[in-house]
Order: C-alpha cells, then structure tokens, then sequence
C-alpha cells in the first residue's frame, strides 16, 4: 500500500521555519536539492496546505528560465507534473496539476492510497501534517537535519505533548552536513 | 593557548527535547551499546560541569549504582567514571556538594572560560540551561545530539532560550542498533 511521508528540512532543534519567519538557512546545497528531486521521483502524488501550495507556485514557471541549471529545471519539470491536491479554506481555484480538496484530509488520503499504481503520497506543510498525523494518517518521517540552531518558530513536528514512537529506518548524511533520518510511525 | 575543548552532549526527541513535560526523561533507555557509547563520552572528559538539578539527579543515583545486585556492565562502569571524574557545579541555592564535586556560586560564564585555559583535553557541560548559557557566551565548543526514535511535542528544548541563529558544523554521525542516531557538530559561530 501507499505510505504517506511528512519530509521537510530541519534545524537540529526540530524547526522547519526560523523564529523571523525565514527559512533561509534550509536553502539546499546540490546533494540536499538532488536527494529532494529523487525523493519527488518515488512520488504518486502529493498533498498540500494552502500556505506550501503558494510558495511553491514558484516552480510552475521557473523553467521557463533559460539561466537555470540542469538540476534545477529537473527538479522544477518533476514537481510541477507531480499531480497535487490542495487543503485551502480561502482558494477557489488552483493552478498546474493541482486540483483542491473536495473531502476531508481521512478521505482524500484514502482515495488517493486506493488509486492504482505505484508511489508514495507526500504531505506538507506543518500544520496539514501535524492535523494528519494527529489523525494517525503519517506513516513516514523523513528529516534533512541541517547544522543550525534556530532557537524557534514553526516546528517540525507541530502535534502538542502528543509522544510519538518511531522506528528508524535509515539514516545517511548527504554531502558532509546534512543528516538524513527516515522512520517510520510505529503501530 | 592550551584550551580545553567545552563538550556538550544529551539525549534528545527528534523534535528536539531534552526532555519531556515535568521534567520526565523516561523515554530514554540507553541500551548496552549506547550506555557504553555514552561511557565513553564522560570518561573521555577531564572534568565535568553541571547546572544544579542534573548534579542532583545523578547524585541521588549514580555513586551507589554499581552496588545493586545484578547491576549490569555498563552500569558498574559509569558509577566508577561519576564518582572518579571531577565536577563542578554551579548552582546560586545549594549549600554544599558531594562526592568528587565543588560548588561555584557566582557567574558561570567568567569561572568556565577560567576554568578552559587552565585544562587541558575536554571539559563535558551536563544540562540544558547551563549548556545554553554557555552557547550564548561564546564558550561551547562542540556539541552532540543522541537523537531518539521518538516524538515528543513539548518539554525542554536541547538548548532553552536560544535568541540567535547558531551555525554548526557536521563532525561525526553514528547509528545504533535501537534506531538512535547520535551527531556530532562544531559550534561555528553566529
């Protein structure tokens, strides 16, 4: 069965977005941007809250840019026919291969879990993951823990006093700063 | 310059607590290899400094640990390294320390960076208020994160009331057969 995965860089101290409302400091360096466009490959579709839908819009036109270089226009031609469902209270209409929520976050995972074929359903950001997981609908967590304190912000992990038990499944570093953690929610 | 190297190291959530709400620590279980790990670590140090309530908490524990029946190896082990690593530990309310420790009232940061140009080798810091204090003075040299497979969401963070960004540095990572993932860095500055 598909598994849904919540994968976000992160600050050693657990934070997606620092305390200023940057994020700056997650820029990826190209072995961190190659794992993410590799991570993108293993993906049926992905789920988003309105805020991470709207940033990324950005990449719905971005290789159009002849300046760009071979592994960015790769990332931006896999994430923009990458097909997207959209969580938003205030949007009316979505553009790319994006279309918005009809049903609940439980149902529109279970359509999508039920759909043929292979891949994993991604989901982000925050607080649309915190609310999944908090439905127990996360099955992975996949950390890029970058070498930075932040002291603050919006954590990775947005569920409060709410323990969580994980299993490890790998762990590798990507380049020579980047640690790669990937666990599963243990049931 | 002969400075010592300032070390911290704790056990943390992957979402970065040290530990949970009401000061509750019971999710970390250090199996043999890690407690091993971890032994090598304290041993390795010269000298250790301690914020008040971790000295009292393993105070109340560890000097007599290896005399419970049945105490295991690694256990045996740490009660010799506490008792025979020297310690200080600051605290502005305790009236007196035991065992192989002396007590420092007054400013951390001014008696530590005293206390690093007469060592030599590595100086541990236990707890999270004392270590964070001395990030903020610029005395923290390298840390080290025992990352466990858990998610707590809330509870002390691995470095309290940090206001500025602090860059790190990678060193070492190593993983354990329990799924803990412990990383080391290099304090890089702000």
């Amino acid at each position: 069965m598909r598994s849904v995965i919540y994968s976000m860089n992160v600050s050693l101290d657990g934070y997606i977005v620092g305390p200023d409302g940057s994020f700056a400091w997650t820029t990826p360096k190209e072995e961190v941007f190659r794992f993410h466009t590799d991570q993108v490959r293993g993906l049926a579709a992905h789920v988003l809250g309105r805020r991470l839908y709207e940033t990324m819009l950005y990449w719905e036109t971005t290789d159009q840019n002849p300046s760009l270089d071979f592994d960015t226009v790769e990332w931006a031609s896999l994430w923009k026919s990458l097909p997207k469902v959209v969580f938003s209270k205030t949007l009316s209409e979505v553009e790319g291969n994006a279309r918005l929520a009809s049903g609940s976050l439980v149902e529109e995972i279970e359509r999508l879990r039920a759909e043929p074929g292979d891949g994993d359903i991604a989901i982000g950001g925050a607080t649309l993951a915190g609310e999944a997981a908090e439905l127990g609908l996360v099955d992975e967590f996949r950390a890029i823990v970058l070498p930075v304190l932040v002291g603050g912000g919006i954590p990775f992990h947005p569920q409060r006093e709410r323990r969580v038990d994980l299993e490890l499944i790998e762990s590798r570093t990507l380049g020579s700063q980047a640690v790669y953690v990937r666990y599963r929610v243990a049931r | 310059m002969t400075n010592a190297t300032l070390f911290y190291a704790t056990q943390v959530s992957l979402d970065g607590y040290m530990e949970a709400p009401g000061h509750d620590i019971g999710w970390t279980e250090p199996d043999a290899e890690l407690h091993a790990y971890m032994n090598e670590m304290e041993r390795s140090a010269q000298l250790s400094l301690f914020g008040r309530r971790l000295y009292e908490l393993m105070e109340s524990f560890w000097p007599s640990a290896d005399e419970a029946p049945g105490a295991p190896d690694e256990v045996v082990e740490f009660a010799r390294i506490w008792r025979e690593t020297p310690k200080v530990v600051f605290s502005s309310t305790l009236e007196r320390v035991t065992g192989n420790a002396r007590l420092v009232r007054g400013d951390a940061a001014e008696e530590v960076a005293k206390i690093k140009r007469e060592t030599k080798g590595t100086i541990n810091v236990g707890g999270a208020h004392l270590a964070a204090s001395l990030l903020r003075a610029g005395l923290l040299d390298e840390l080290e994160a025992i990352v466990y497979p858990v998610v707590l969401g809330a509870g002390t963070p691995l470095l309290p009331e940090l206001t500025d960004r602090v860059k790190l540095r990678h060193v070492a990572t190593r993983t354990f057969e329990s799924g803990v993932v412990s990383v080391r860095y290099r304090v890089d500055g702000r």
